[in-house]
C-alpha cells in the first residue's frame, strides 16, 4: 500500500500537468475539446488523490508503523476515530489532505458549471486551480512525502499528542483548511476575469456562495480552535494571538472585508479593484497561512518544527502577489466605472469605513506575527510580541467595528438624511444608554467592558428595531400576522437577515469576550480530602479520589462538591491523564456551563498522598461566546441558501 | 497486485482524460462582439437601477430616508434605467438595419 500511495501521488501530480497542459493548447489553439480534456485531468487527479488519501488512511487503520509518518502520529492504543483523523495531525498528511479537499472542491466548481458553455475564462479559471493544486502535490511528491519509510517497522508509534486527542482538534484543522481551501476558487475566478478583462460582477456573483460558505468554514474552524484551547490546554482562556490561531484570523478578517464589499460591487458595479485586490490579499494570506503553520518558522503550541518548506511557500506566495499586482497593473483600464459612493451619510460608505477598520485590524495582527521574523532578520534576535500588544492595539479597533456594526443597518443604500439618521439612531441609542445605566447601577466600572457591553446593546437595539420595523412595513401591505410577515420576510430576505444574525452574535460574543476578560475570578490551592476551596459565589470541596484505566490511558479523577450558600448544586471531576507513550502527563479540564458563568477546574499536582492542587477560574458570560459563534455561522448558512436556481461556480 | 491495480486504473484514467481530443474540433466561444459587449453592459446598467429603486422603496417603508429623498432618488434611477432601456432597444434597431 505504501507504494500504492507514493505511486497515485505521483499519478495526480502528472494528471494536473497533463490537464494544465491541455488547458493552455486548449487557449492557444483556441480549441474546446482540448479545455474539455482539460477539466478531466483535473477530475483524474481527483480520483488519484482520492486513491493516495485512502491510502495514507488505510496506513494509519492497519497500524504500518513503516510509514515514518504513520508512526510519528499513530500507536496501536489509539482508539479508531483518533487513527483515522492523524491523517491531518502532522505535516505530511496535511499537505495531502489540503491538495485532496481543492481536487475534491475543483471537482465541485466543474460539475456545478457542467451545463454552461466553455468560454476565454474558462481555461484560465481551471488553470489557475490546477496551478494551486500541482504546487500542493509537488511538495508531497518532491519535498514532504507521507508514504516516507523509516527502513525497519517499529513494535509501535508514538502515539498522537493527547492534547490533540479531543474532539474539537478533529474538527478544527479541516474545518479551517475548507475555509483556506475554498478560497481559491473565488481567487481563480478573480484572476481569470483580470486576464480577460470582464472585470464585471459576473464573478462576484458565480463565486458567492464559495466566498460565504469558505467564511463559514473559517469562522467554525477558528471557533472550533478556541473552544479546544479553552477545554484543553488548561489555562482558562480561548485565545492567546498565538501566531497559528492569526494564522488563520488574519485571512478571516480580510475576507469579512471582501464579503461587505462584494455586495456593493454586485448591486452598484463599484469597488472593482478593491474587490481584486481583497480577493487576491484573501488567498495571499491563506497560503501564508499555511506556510506559518507548516514551516516551523514561528514559536508556537501548534509548532510542527522547521520543515524545509518555507521557501516554496514563500516562492508560492511570492508569485501569486506579484502575477496578482501584474495583472492588475494591466487590467486597471477595465476598471473604470460611471458610478461612485454618493454620499458620505449612506451605506456604502458605512462598508468602506468598516473595511478600513478591518485591514487595520489584519495589518495589526500580520505585524505583531511576523515581528519575530522581521526583527530576527534586522537586528539578528527573534523578539515577540505578546498579548499586551495585541489587546491593546486591536481592543479599540474592534470596538469601532462593533459601533460600526450596529451603525450599518441604520443607514440607507446611497443616500441619508441627517433627520432620517437621528429617527432612526433614537431608539438603538436609547437603549445603549439603557444598557450602559443599568450596568453602571450594577458596578460594573472597567472601560473597554462597559464600552463593549453599550455598543452590544446598540448592535442588538439596531437589528430588532431592523426587523421590527421591516414586519410592520410588511403587515401594512399585506395584512399578515406578525408571526407570518416576520418569519416571510426572513425567509424571502434571507441575505439581508442572515447579515443581521451575522451581527447578532458577534454582539452577543462581545459581551462573552468583554464579560470574560473583564471578570474573570481565579484561585488555586492544594486541597486534602474533606477540604473546601471558595472563589466568588463557589465552594469546591474535594470528596473523592479514583484512579483507572480508560482506551489508551490512565485517569486520575478527583470529585469535587460544587456549592453555592451552603447548598450542593453540583459535582466536577478534574483529571489528569498519562497516555501511553505521552512523555508528561496531561490536566484534563471540568467545566460547570451556565448562561451566567463558566465554573473551570484544573488539576495541575496530585500529591503522594493523593492531596490535589486545583486552579480554579469564574468566567463570567463565557457560553455567550460559542452561542454568539454559533448565531454567526448560522446567519452565513441562511444568507446563502439560493432563492432559486442559479448559474454559479 | 497492487501496482497493477493502480496502473489499469491510471490507464482507464488517462483514457478518459483523452478522449475528448479525439473528438472533431470546436472553437471555444469567443469574447462577444462589441455590440454583444455594450448590450450586456446596458443590460447590467438597467437591473442595477431597478434594484437601486426597489432598495429605495425598502429603504422608505423602514424610515431610512425621508420621502422627498426618496422622491428624488426614484425619479433619477427611473431615468436611468429608462436611458438603458432606450439605448437597449437603439442597438436592437441598429443590429436589425
Amino acid at each position: 500500500m505504501i507504494t500504492f500511495g507514493i505511486l497515485a501521488q505521483f499519478a495526480a501530480l502528472v494528471f494536473t500537468l497533463l490537464a494544465m497542459g491541455l488547458l493552455l493548447c486548449g487557449l492557444g489553439r483556441n480549441n474546446v475539446r482540448l479545455v474539455q480534456a482539460g477539466k478531466r485531468g483535473l477530475l483524474s487527479a481527483t480520483a488519484a488523490t482520492t486513491l493516495a488519501s485512502i491510502a495514507l488512511g488505510y496506513l494509519f487503520l492497519t497500524d504500518n508503523f513503516q510509514v515514518e509518518y504513520v508512526a510519528s502520529y499513530s500507536d496501536r492504543a489509539l482508539p479508531l476515530f483518533y487513527k483515522l483523523t492523524a491523517f491531518w495531525a502532522g505535516q505530511k498528511g496535511s499537505l495531502l489532505f489540503w491538495a485532496w479537499v481543492l481536487s475534491l472542491f475543483i471537482t465541485l466548481v466543474i460539475f456545478n458549471n457542467r451545463k454552461e458553455q466553455d468560454d476565454r475564462n474558462t481555461p484560465y479559471i481551471y488553470l489557475v486551480l490546477a496551478a494551486t493544486l500541482g504546487f500542493f502535490l509537488f511538495l508531497l511528491c518532491a519535498v514532504s512525502n507521507p508514504f516516507d519509510t523509516l527502513g525497519f517497522m517499529p513494535q509501535d508509534g508514538n502515539g498522537l499528542n493527547p492534547m490533540l486527542q479531543n474532539p474539537g482538534m478533529v474538527f478544527h484543522p479541516p474545518l479551517l483548511f475548507f475555509g483556506y481551501i475554498g478560497f481559491t476558487i473565488p481567487f481563480a475566478y478573480a484572476i481569470a476575469a483580470m486576464i480577460t478583462g470582464n472585470t464585471d460582477a459576473d464573478w462576484i456573483r458565480k463565486t458567492r456562495v464559495w466566498n460565504v460558505l469558505s467564511w463559514i468554514f473559517l469562522s467554525i474552524g477558528i471557533i472550533l480552535g478556541g473552544q479546544w484551547a479553552y477545554v484543553e490546554l488548561g489555562w482558562g482562556g480561548y485565545w492567546a494571538w498565538d501566531p497559528v490561531e492569526n494564522a488563520s484570523f488574519i485571512p478571516w478578517l480580510v475576507s469579512t472585508a471582501f464579503i461587505h464589499t462584494a455586495i456593493i460591487q454586485e448591486r452598484r458595479g463599484i469597488m472593482k479593484v478593491w474587490n481584486m485586490v481583497l480577493i487576491l490579499l484573501t488567498f495571499t494570506l491563506c497560503i501564508f497561512g499555511t506556510y506559518l503553520v507548516r514551516s516551523g518558522v514561528l514559536q508556537s503550541v501548534h509548532d510542527f518544527g522547521a520543515t524545509g518548506l518555507g521557501g516554496y511557500f514563500l516562492f508560492f506566495v511570492a508569485v501569486v502577489l506579484i502575477g496578482g499586482i501584474y495583472l492588475l497593473a494591466e487590467s486597471y483600464g477595465e476598471f473604470k466605472t460611471p458610478g461612485s459612493v454618493e454620499s458620505y451619510l449612506s451605506r456604502e460608505s458605512t462598508f468602506l469605513f468598516n473595511n478600513v477598520i478591518l485591514l487595520a485590524l489584519a495589518f495589526a495582527t500580520l505585524l505583531g506575527t511576523v515581528f519575530p521574523i522581521i526583527s530576527e532578520a534586522v537586528t539578528g534576535n527573534k523578539l515577540t510580541v505578546g498579548q499586551p500588544f495585541f489587546n491593546q492595539v486591536n481592543t479599540p479597533l474592534f470596538l469601532i467595528l462593533v459601533l460600526l456594526t450596529g451603525i450599518c443597518p441604520l443607514i440607507g443604500w446611497r443616500k441619508a438624511t441627517a433627520s432620517n439618521l437621528r429617527r432612526n439612531f433614537l431608539r438603538p441609542a436609547a437603549t445603549a444608554l439603557l444598557a450602559a445605566i443599568i450596568m453602571v447601577a450594577f458596578g460594573i466600572r472597567e472601560p473597554y467592558a462597559l464600552l463593549a457591553f453599550t455598543l452590544a446593546a446598540f448592535v442588538g437595539g439596531t437589528i430588532v428595531q431592523e426587523y421590527v420595523t421591516a414586519i410592520r412595513s410588511r403587515k401594512k401591505l399585506t395584512g399578515e400576522s406578525s408571526a407570518s410577515a416576520g418569519l416571510k420576510l426572513l425567509w424571502r430576505m434571507r441575505r439581508r437577515y442572515g447579515g443581521h444574525i451575522v451581527h447578532f452574535g458577534l454582539a452577543m460574543m462581545v459581551v462573552g469576550i468583554a464579560a470574560s476578560s473583564a471578570y474573570k475570578l481565579e484561585s488555586q490551592g492544594t486541597l486534602n480530602r474533606g477540604e473546601t476551596l471558595a472563589i466568588g459565589e463557589f465552594t469546591l470541596k474535594y470528596e473523592d479520589f479514583r484512579i483507572y484505566q480508560k482506551y489508551n490511558r490512565t485517569v486520575y479523577a478527583a470529585k469535587l462538591g460544587i456549592f453555592r450558600e451552603g447548598k450542593r448544586i453540583d459535582e466536577l471531576e478534574a483529571e489528569r491523564r498519562n497516555y501511553i507513550n505521552a512523555k508528561q502527563p496531561t490536566t484534563e479540564v471540568a467545566i460547570r456551563s451556565t448562561l451566567i458563568e463558566d465554573l473551570y477546574v484544573t488539576m495541575p499536582g496530585i500529591g503522594r498522598n493523593n492531596e490535589i492542587t486545583l486552579k480554579v477560574a469564574v468566567n463570567p458570560l463565557l457560553i455567550w461566546i460559542w452561542f454568539g459563534s454559533g448565531l454567526m455561522v448560522l446567519g452565513g448558512v441562511l444568507a446563502i441558501i439560493p432563492s432559486r436556481r442559479k448559474k454559479h461556480a | 497486485m497492487e501496482i497493477a491495480i493502480l496502473l489499469i486504473i491510471t490507464l482507464l484514467l488517462l483514457a478518459y482524460t483523452l478522449l475528448p481530443v479525439l473528438q472533431p474540433a470546436a472553437t471555444l466561444i469567443q469574447d462577444e462582439n462589441p455590440l454583444e459587449r455594450q448590450r450586456k453592459i446596458l443590460e447590467q446598467e438597467k437591473k442595477n437601477n431597478l434594484q437601486a429603486i426597489k432598495d429605495i422603496d425598502f429603504e422608505l417603508a423602514t424610515g431610512k430616508i425621508s420621502a422627498d429623498d426618496h422622491q428624488e432618488l426614484r425619479t433619477l434611477f427611473s431615468l436611468k434605467a429608462a436611458d438603458a432601456i432606450a439605448a437597449q432597444e437603439q442597438l436592437q434597431d441598429d443590429n436589425n438595419d
